[in-house]
């Protein structure tokens, strides 16, 4: 396929690429917030806000892709231990506030129930953490063995 | 930290920046990005730059380590 010819130079590139960059990640958590919100504080049925799931899972299975087949992990942080705790602790302690408040404000019963509420909030939390956990160790593992293998695709010995 | 001796070479040949860019095949306002050391080139595009105006990497590109933090 013949690739379309690019007008812009070097500089022009990097700059686009930076606000595309950004303008994919506002876009990113904006859905990421539509979702959530339909889906648990309004409990509007999956036909509603199934599509909008559907465009966000190809978005970070697109990113997941790219990043391994370039072997790349995140801008901050390397794939270690640490970080994956770090980041499983932060992302299911936050749904887990948002699941703790949607399910108190649509339940009431669980009002008059704070314990079960708490009971119910900390096995959503440790479901979750352990799910992010293992994502972020596999992926980790995938990506590190990548990066080796693209090192040794580009190293300086003689083959 | 601005390219004094990037403005400089194309001052001595008496090209404007829109002529440099026009060789090299960038935009004015990348020449003027350079010069004021608002954006660093690719290599390949300092080695264009250094063909333009008939000076190596090393006249035009490296800074001596007193220079560097200017």
């Amino acid at each position: 396929m013949k690739k379309i010819k690019k007008v812009v130079d070097e500089r022009q590139e990097l700059e686009l690429y930076k606000i595309e960059h950004v303008c994919f990640w506002i876009v990113f958590w904006l859905l990421l917030g539509s979702i959530i919100v339909q889906s648990m504080f309004l409990s509007a049925p999956f036909s509603q806000w199934g599509f909008e799931w559907a465009v966000f899972m190809i978005s970070c299975g697109g990113v997941m892709v790219g990043c391994y087949k370039k072997g790349q992990w995140d801008f901050y942080s390397k794939p270690t231990t640490k970080n994956y705790l770090i980041y499983s602790l932060v992302g299911s302690g936050a749904f887990a506030v948002i699941y703790a408040i949607t399910t108190y404000m649509n339940h009431p019963y669980l009002k008059d129930n704070l314990l079960a509420l708490g009971a119910l909030t900390a096995l959503i939390f440790a479901m979750l953490f352990a799910l992010i956990f293992a994502t972020l160790f596999v992926t980790g593992t995938l990506v590190k063995k990548r990066q080796k293998k693209l090192e040794d695709q580009f190293s300086d010995d003689d083959q | 930290m601005k390219n004094i001796k990037l403005k400089v070479a194309r001052a001595e040949k008496d090209i404007s920046q829109e002529e440099l860019a026009k060789r090299v095949g960038v935009t004015r306002q990348t020449i003027g990005m350079i010069e004021t050391g608002k954006f660093n080139p690719s290599l390949q595009l300092c080695i264009a730059i250094c063909k333009a105006l008939g000076k190596t990497l090393n006249d035009l590109f490296w800074e001596d380590s007193d220079n560097e933090k200017n």
